[in-house]
Parts: C-alpha cells; structure tokens; sequence
C-alpha cells in the first residue's frame, strides 16, 4: 500500500471537518431544546394563567383581567410566547454549556488520582506518544498512570493544547509494543478530532433538555436532597416571572391565543417534555459511538499497522476493562468501563463490532477465522468480578420502566381532548390543570411503591 | 444603477472573495509543507548528533572496522549539507542502512554489547528512528495534500501565476535499497 491510497493529513483536514460537524450538531441539538423548553413554558404559563382566571371569580385583580383577555380572544399567541422562552433558555443553555466545558475535565482527572508520568519514567510509553505526536503534527498531551489493574485508558481535554492521556497499568501490563502504539494512537485521535468538547457540548445540552422534566417531576415531589429541590425552584420561579413579565408585555399588544387550539397548546407540549430527553439522548449516544469508530480508522492511519490496534481490542474483549465510575464521565474511556453495550443508550459499539469495522476497512483476515481472544488470567478475573456493577434491575433508581409512563401521559392527554371536545372550554382547562395534578400524583405513587 | 451594473458588482465582489480563499488555502497548505519539513529536521539533527557519540563508543571496542565509522561519518555530513527533501531522502536512507551496518558490528564484540553505554545509545538511536519515520510520514501527507490542492481545479491558476511549485517528498520509495546477500558460510 502506498501512500496514495489513504486520506488527508490527520490534524488538519479532520479538525476543519469535525469543526464543522460539531457546529451542526449542535445547532440540531440546540433547536431540539429550545423547542422543547418553549413549549414547557407554554405550558406553565398557560397553567398559571388559568388558575388567576380562576382566582378572578373571585376578585377584580389587574392581572386576573389581563389573563381573561388572553384566554377569550382569538388570535394566535403561540409564536409570540414562544419568543420570550427562546430569549431566556437560549441565554441559561449558553450559561450551562460554558460552565460545563470549562469544568468539567478539570474535576474529572482531580477525581481520578493518576499520577503525572515525566519524560524519565515509563520510558517506553512516552517515547511511543511522542512519536505519534510527530506523525499526527499534535503538541504532546500531558500522560498521566493510573495505578490500577483494570485496562483501559481515556482522554480529557478540550483542545489538543489542554489535553491529557491517563493509561492504567493493567493496559501496560496487557500490551506489547505494538498494541500499545495502536491504543495511544486511538487516543491521540480522539483529541486530534475534537471528541471530548464536542461529547461535553452535547452531554451538556442533553442534560438541559432533562430540565423540563426534571422541574415538573422534582418540584411536585419531595426530592431527595434539599439542596437540588431548592435550586430547581429558584430555577422555575425565576424563569416563570421571566416568562410572565414578557407574556404581559406582549399580551398588551394584542395578540392572543384562540381557546381551540389551547388544549392542543398543552397536549402537544406534555408529549414533548417526557420524550424529548429521550431523543436528544439517543441522539448524543449514537453521535458518541460514530466518533469511537473515526477515532479507531484514525489511529490506523496514523500507526499504519493495522493489527496493532485490533489485536489490542481482542485482548481487551474478556472484560478486563471494567471499572467502576459514575455514567457521566464513561464517555471519555477507551472501551466502555460500565459494559453497556447494544442499546441505544450505549457511549461506545461492541468490541467486536469495531474489530470487525477495523479488519474490513484495511483489508484483514477477519479473526473468527482466526482464533480465540486471549484469556484473562486468575488473579485479572476475580479484578472482573469486583469491578462489574450489577445493574441488572432497571428500576432500581424508582423510576418505572418508559412504557409505563407513557401510558400514564398519552392518557392525559387523551382526556383533555375529550374534555375540550364535549364539554364547556372553561372549564376543560380546570378539569386539565386537574387532572395533571391527579396523573402526576398517581405516577409519582407508582413510581415509589416499593419504598417504605 | 440598473440591474445590470448591480450584477455586474456583485460578481466582482464573489469573485473577490472566491480569490481572497483560493489565495489562503494555497498559503496555508504551503506553509503546513515548510512546517513538517522543519519537524523533520528537528529529528534528523537529533540524530545527528547521536552519531558521533555512538561512533566514539564503537570505535573503543572495535578498532579496525573503519570502513563502516567512515562512511557513517561522511554520510552524515551530506545529510547536514542536503539541498532538499529530495535528496536528503536518499542521504537518509543510505545513512539509515550505515547505521544498521555499525549496529551489526557490534554482535561480533561481545563486550561492547553488554557496555550500558552502547545499549543506551542503541535505544535512543531506535526511538529517533521510529520517530523520523513519523516525522516523514506526517512530511509526506503534507506534501501529498498541498501538491494535489495546487493542481485541482480552482487553485491552479492562482498558483501557476504566483509559481507554487510542487514539493517533494522526502524518501517516498525504497527503489534504491541494494540487495543483501545472506551468506550463510561466514556465521561461526
């Protein structure tokens, strides 16, 4: 093979590319939550106002008459309070994804107690990552050594001049020469791509699209720690008044909502609110998979040895790379410490998907024709076992499984369309707002039956 | 102004544009080439000053071998001295086959092999080696892309008036390797 038959250089034109492809990404991403968080605050406005149309049975109260209007004329408000949400969630998601970046690296390699490896020590190791350095035209990222007998190794960092490799010893003690060449050349990829802050751009996002659901699922339940439940209803009251004060403005502007399409107005949004976590979720999972594929054809092209690489998966495939750490930070691994693999959910494909990715696209043998993986020792099995989470039980964070809440939500919805349909409009939005309150509580029941 | 001139305006000003990119690639691309050029070189005068020290000790033990000491020496003066990557690829690769030929003496004296001085000159030579071969690697890609952009279709005659020239590669092909005789009558 000569040098004709691969790609461009690896830093430059990939960075130009994936540049661009984050951008996109996020910009999908972004739309997805404004999106979503418009139509959570439709809802909770909408909600309010109902109970102050409410409250005004009962006294002649400025804002009581503000709201009746809105909710007895005829022209569409929906564009119009959607403005104010996408002005102040697009700020808070600016805000979030800022503090998320700048931070997170930093506490995750505090956490972790790996030790800075000098240029004297582990000769051979940094040897190797300065060589790769060479052939990628990447500044040296800082290496760090994880004393640990699990294999695996990952990456922070969110430009190649803030990045840092931490390698465990187990992986040291796993490999040979080659094999180790072909993983910190995975890694080096990975920063050479812009991974980490494009993964950290998109975990961020995600979580803000959790929000919704979060305020509407916490607030009406007592969480668990006092401090979260106290910052999520600062959150929701600030972002409400917000909300509110910006509705009034342009309310008396005169542009109103019809009372037909308000039940649409607070069907559609509910859906939205509990499946769209979902979807940017499966989105950032899928997103994060294809990149451990580019970083895997990356590092070949930059070792130029292909079997390198694939025999240091196959020697990783008994499991020996399980650690115990939390979810958020799984991402940045090598092979995915938590062993999730084949759902949707899952930060990284099976290791023997990316085997046979790497065999097929640089001509290999593929190696079930070949033999077996190598077997991991006694004293590295019993490492296993310790290490395996067991987390075989869904639900044993108190969430019921998603079919079930669902039900509980189309269900809902499907009453307040019925309502609309056959009964006085007025008071199909208090019956709503009701039954809202009455679902809610009979999920949150469902959800904590098996707690004392 | 009629529609005429405003089309007329607004192409010249996209042609602008279209000129002022085509312009910065080709800059950017040339000077990404001169950049791994200068990586390469980086590791060629690390080595280079490797080669006399390692010469010095060979020489300790193994006095009488001077052909080999010599033509590692002068072939690492004409690589200092190497107009281009062109010919310094071929300097390189016949100094590389020099070093092998040093390295080689050494298994018929024993004492020299075991010397901790030999062994960590032997190592750092086998890291700068593979790290070269990076260096080359990275050069060449370089090359490969900037060649190839001022030949494609929108660059090409912005950089036939400004003279881009096209780079060359730094020891692309091992054509020139001799051919080495095993004879198995002279092993002990």
């Amino acid at each position: 093979m000569n040098e004709e038959s691969f790609g461009p250089s690896l830093a430059y034109n990939r960075v130009d590319r994936n540049l661009r492809q984050t951008l996109l990404l996020s910009l999908l991403l972004v739309i997805v939550v404004v999106l979503q968080l418009a139509c959570l605050f439709i809802f909770l406005a909408v909600t309010f106002g109902v109970l102050v149309v409410v409250n005004e049975f009962f006294s002649h109260h400025v804002l009581g008459a503000t709201f009746s209007k809105i909710f007895t004329q005829k022209e569409n408000l929906i564009f119009w309070s959607a403005l104010p949400a996408l002005i102040s969630l697009g700020l808070a998601l600016v805000l979030i994804i800022f503090l998320h970046t700048r931070l997170a690296g930093y506490f995750f390699l505090r956490s972790v107690q790996a030790i800075q490896i000098r240029p004297g020590q582990e000769r051979e190791l940094w040897q190797t990552l300065e060589s790769l350095c060479v052939g990628s035209g990447l500044p040296p990222p800082r290496l760090y050594l994880q004393e640990t007998q699990a294999a695996n190794a990952f990456v922070t960092g969110l430009s190649p001049k803030q990045a840092s490799v931490v390698v465990t010893r187990g992986l040291l003690n796993l490999l040979d020469h080659r094999e180790l060449e072909g993983i910190v050349a995975h890694e080096l990829s990975r920063i050479g791509n812009y991974d980490i802050r494009l993964n950290t751009i998109l975990a961020a996002v995600v979580w803000v699209l959790r929000l919704p659901k979060l305020i509407l699922t916490n607030l009406l339940f007592k969480t668990e720690e006092f401090g979260e439940a106290v910052v999520l209803f600062i959150l929701f009251i600030l972002f409400a008044v917000l909300f509110l004060v910006l509705l009034i403005i342009i309310a008396t502007m005169k542009f109103l909502i019809p009372l037909s399409s308000l039940v649409l107005y607070l069907v559609l949004p509910i859906i939205i609110i509990f499946c769209g976590p979902r979807l940017g979720l499966a989105i950032q999972r899928k997103v994060s998979r294809e990149r451990v594929f580019l970083a895997d054809a990356d590092a070949i092209l930059l070792t130029r040895y292909p079997p390198g690489l694939t025999q240091a998966l196959q020697k990783l495939r008994g499991g020996l790379y399980a650690m115990q750490i939390s979810t958020a930070t799984a991402h940045f691994y090598l092979v995915d410490p938590l062993q999730r693999v084949g759902s949707f959910e899952s930060t990284h494909p099976a290791i023997e998907e990316r085997v046979a990715f790497l065999e097929k696209i640089s001509g290999m043998i593929p190696s079930s024709k070949v033999g077996e993986h190598l077997p991991a020792t006694a004293q590295q099995e019993a490492e296993i076992r310790d290490n395996t989470l067991d987390d075989t039980n869904p639900e044993s964070n108190g969430e019921p499984r998603k079919p079930i809440k669902y039900i509980f939500i189309l269900f809902g919805a499907l009453c307040g369309v019925l309502l609309a349909l056959f009964v006085n409009l007025r008071i199909a939005l208090i019956g709503w707002v009701l039954f809202i309150i009455i679902s809610f509580g009979m999920y949150w029941l469902w959800a904590n039956r098996n707690k004392t | 102004m009629d529609y005429q001139t405003t089309i007329l305006y607004g192409l010249a000003f996209v042609l602008g544009i279209l000129t002022i990119h085509i312009y910065n690639r080709l800059v950017r691309s040339w000077q990404r080439v001169r950049e791994a050029w200068s990586g390469v070189e980086v590791q060629l005068t690390q080595r280079a000053s490797l080669i006399p020290n390692l010469v010095e000790t060979v020489k300790g033990y193994a006095r009488h071998e001077s052909h080999v000491f010599e033509e590692v020496t002068r072939l690492r003066t004409i690589l200092q001295e190497a107009p281009g990557p062109a010919e310094a690829g071929k300097v390189n690769h016949d100094l590389h086959w020099s070093l092998g030929r040093l390295l080689a003496v050494a298994e018929n004296y024993p004492q020299l092999k075991a010397s901790d001085n030999f062994k960590e000159l032997q190592t750092e030579l086998s890291f700068l080696e593979e790290k070269i071969a990076y260096a080359r690697q990275f050069y060449n890609a370089s090359v490969q892309l900037y060649n190839t952009t001022i030949q494609s279709f929108p660059y090409l005659f912005l950089a036939s008036v400004l003279r881009f020239r096209p780079a060359e590669f730094f020891q692309a092909e091992d054509k020139d390797r001799p051919v080495v005789k095993v004879e198995f009558g002279k092993i002990k």
